[in-house]
């Protein structure tokens, strides 16, 4: 079960840099955050947006099927505080992603990708 | 012209009340480059969530990522959690439900206004709007038990019921406080000196705040209609007469002037849902494990809360994920500074209410 | 200017607005969630109170393996009061698990005692103590758990051998 008014657009690691440049209106939508989920040795991507005129319309920019070891594009261009979410996804699972470092929130180097299920 | 000096402000500072560390090329007094930190408090909770606790009782945990908006993340996660499982609160659940969310709202803006107040140099004013928010804190503990972890949510409901005589007590204590906050407003709004320190400071302007994503308070000071109590279906806010409070300065004096608005609406908002509480239960049963993925947006005192959940049909959850407000407010936080006098840092920090503890989870 | 003095005045001689805790006793209210509080002869032991609790601060150990009797312990400096062991107890009513309205003491000079607090807090003099206690009760417990569910597979199996000689038997 999925809140109906959450659109989904599925894209590739490619395009999806590509789609958001094309699509995002700052005026109109309202970038959340981005989010990862292991679903087992894959990652899957979200980036999360909102509406700011229509009540409970979110979009959602899916990527499936990303391995651990590709390299994760950046939107901070289009969306300048986006680099939070991007140096936390970093952190959190391990992966690459363009223009960003590690250690944000994890300091300790130890630990490595919390959020992975295989570590 | 002076030399680059490097002023490091944080992790401990006098003026913090959680550890973030900026780091602060400056140049004279003007600030021109600024490195941030914020992990400091990294808990690992979401690590926590998905591991160790049952769906019933994460809430219990997640709460205890913020004691000002701990109510906040309850609601987020209940919201979401209730989608899966497919079970609806009850009407009074939610008028319940709202009051505390509403109340809680209510302290941590007073709190926020009067450490603006305070690191403005302004002990006095600090010092009134503490006395007056002990008067929701007592409130708060009247209702629930408890002064900042409320744990009134509960899967299908709340757990306490507000009786006839606390709703009295509630009206009783809520008038008088605002006529308290309508005389500090007046303080804030017409203090010369207060004023001095605080206007045209750290300005945000309507189309910067769009690009940068800001929320909150620090949003609809830049005159940004955003709130999502308003843009998301969570509590009965359209039956209570909700309505956004904004202003168009877009400075470290219209947010403290947002914040002192918005008691005063949620003031009455409470005072709306009491006069109108329904009859009826305040649980009902649910069965079922959660399945499925929801996204829920909540709002905090500080701006907007943003929870995915995804379970997987057992009893622990496959991933929680929570976007707090101060999140999404650190990038613009980060641009302000630079081209700010340095004695300014303080006021512009504390204006933005920074939860450390929320962001770092 | 004369507004101000006589405001002045006025807070120069009203009543401070703090408690004067800890010199004076902090009321708590009607309802107010403090310690937990155990009444063993109503208890039915279903352990529902140490599946639910967040931190972990009900611990119930098996003492005896053959009776399976087991002793209710409860730390009050783990605790975070959030009321959901007293919320699942099926015997809450009856007052088997109850949260009183006045909070703990705090851990200083002794430990507090009471019967209801369960058995820990009652073995322990030393306040600098409880820490290693519990921890120490954490692993004993576990072992306690694992020792008897060995005991009961025993116990099968040998109830299966004896059916299967009386069966081979008849
Ligand atoms: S009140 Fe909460 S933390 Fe304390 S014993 Fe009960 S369930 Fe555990
Ligand atoms: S939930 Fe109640 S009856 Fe069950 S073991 Fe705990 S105290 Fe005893």
């Amino acid at each position: 079960m999925i809140n109906p008014n959450v659109e989904i657009f599925e894209t590739t690691l490619e395009k999806v840099v590509e789609d958001i440049k094309n699509w995002y209106d700052y005026k109109k939508y309202h970038y959340v955050t981005i989010n990862g989920v292991d679903e087992g040795g894959k990652l899957r991507i979200d980036w999360i947006f909102a509406d700011y005129n229509e009540k409970n319309k979110m979009y959602v920019f899916r990527v499936t099927d990303v391995s651990f070891d590709t390299l994760i594009p950046s939107i901070a261009n289009i969306i300048p505080s986006a680099w939070m979410a991007e140096w936390e996804l970093r952190d959190m699972f391990d992966v690459e992603v363009e223009n960003t470092q590690k250690g944000i929130f994890i300091k300790d180097p130890n630990i490595v990708a919390p959020l992975r299920k295989d570590k | 012209m002076g030399n680059k000096i490097v002023v490091p402000f944080g992790s401990q500072h006098i003026a913090l009340p959680e550890p973030v560390s900026f780091l602060f090329d400056t140049k004279n007094e003007i600030i021109t480059n600024v490195k941030v930190d914020v992990g400091y408090v990294h808990r690992g909770i979401e690590k926590a969530a998905i591991t160790k606790f049952e769906f019933t009782n994460v809430s219990y945990l997640l709460t205890r990522i913020c004691g000002f908006c701990s109510i906040t993340h309850a609601g987020g996660y209940h919201h979401g959690i209730e989608k899966l499982l497919d079970v609806e609160a009850p009407k009074r659940a939610e008028y319940i439900r709202l009051i505390i969310t509403e109340l809680d709202r209510i302290h941590s803006h007073l709190l926020a206004n009067a450490h603006v107040a305070e690191v403005a140099g302004y002990e006095n004013l600090f010092m009134q709007g503490v006395k007056d928010r002990e008067i929701v804190m007592d409130l708060l503990e009247n209702i629930t038990g408890n002064r900042i972890q409320y744990d009134i949510y509960t899967i299908g409901g709340v757990r306490r019921d507000i009786s006839k005589e606390t709703a009295e007590y509630i009206k009783k204590q809520l008038l008088k406080l605002k006529d308290k906050v309508l005389k500090v407003y007046d303080f804030y709004d017409t203090d010369y000196t207060f004023g001095l320190k605080t206007k045209g400071i750290s300005y945000i302007s309507l189309d910067d705040a769009k690009k940068y994503n800001v929320v909150g308070p620090i949003a609809r000071a830049s005159g940004l209609a955003t709130d999502a109590r308003a843009e998301f279906d969570y509590l009965p806010y359209d039956e209570v007469g909700f309505e956004i409070q904004t202003r168009t300065e877009g400075d470290v004096w219209a947010r403290n002037i947002v914040r002192q608005m918005e008691v005063i609406h949620s003031i009455d908002l409470i005072l709306r849902a009491i006069d109108n509480l329904p009859e009826g239960d305040i649980k009902v049963k649910y069965k079922g494990r959660p399945k499925g993925e929801t996204f829920v947006r909540v709002e905090a005192p500080r701006g907007e809360c943003f929870y995915y959940l995804k379970g997987n049909g057992t009893k622990v959850l496959e991933r929680v994920r929570v976007r707090v407000p101060t999140y999404s407010n650190i990038p613009i936080l980060k641009e302000l500074f630079v081209g700010e006098k340095y004695s300014d840092a303080q006021p512009i920090v504390l204006s933005f209410d920074p939860c450390m503890s929320c962001t770092a989870r | 200017m004369v507004k101000m003095f006589i405001e002045s005045f006025k807070n120069l001689f009203s009543k401070p607005e703090t408690v004067k805790y800890p010199f004076e006793p902090f009321p708590e209210p009607e309802g107010f969630r403090g310690t937990i509080l155990y009444n063993e002869e109503l208890c039915i032991f279903c352990d529902k109170c140490e599946n639910v609790c967040p931190p972990g601060a009900i611990l119930f150990e098996i003492v005896d393996i053959e009776t399976n009797k087991r002793e209710y312990n409860y730390n009050p400096y783990l605790c975070i009061y959030c009321g959901a062991c007293v919320d699942v107890c099926p015997k809450a009513d009856e007052g088997c698990l109850t949260q009183a309205n006045t909070r703990t003491k705090p851990l200083g000079e002794e430990v507090v005692k009471d019967k209801k607090l369960g058995y820990l807090m009652n073995r322990i003099t030393n306040p600098k103590e409880v820490e290693k206690a519990w921890s120490e009760l954490e692993i004993r417990a576990k072992e306690s758990r694992e020792k008897y569910a060995e005991y009961k597979k025993q116990q099968r199996m040998k109830k299966r051998a004896q059916a299967q000689t009386k069966k081979e038997n008849s």
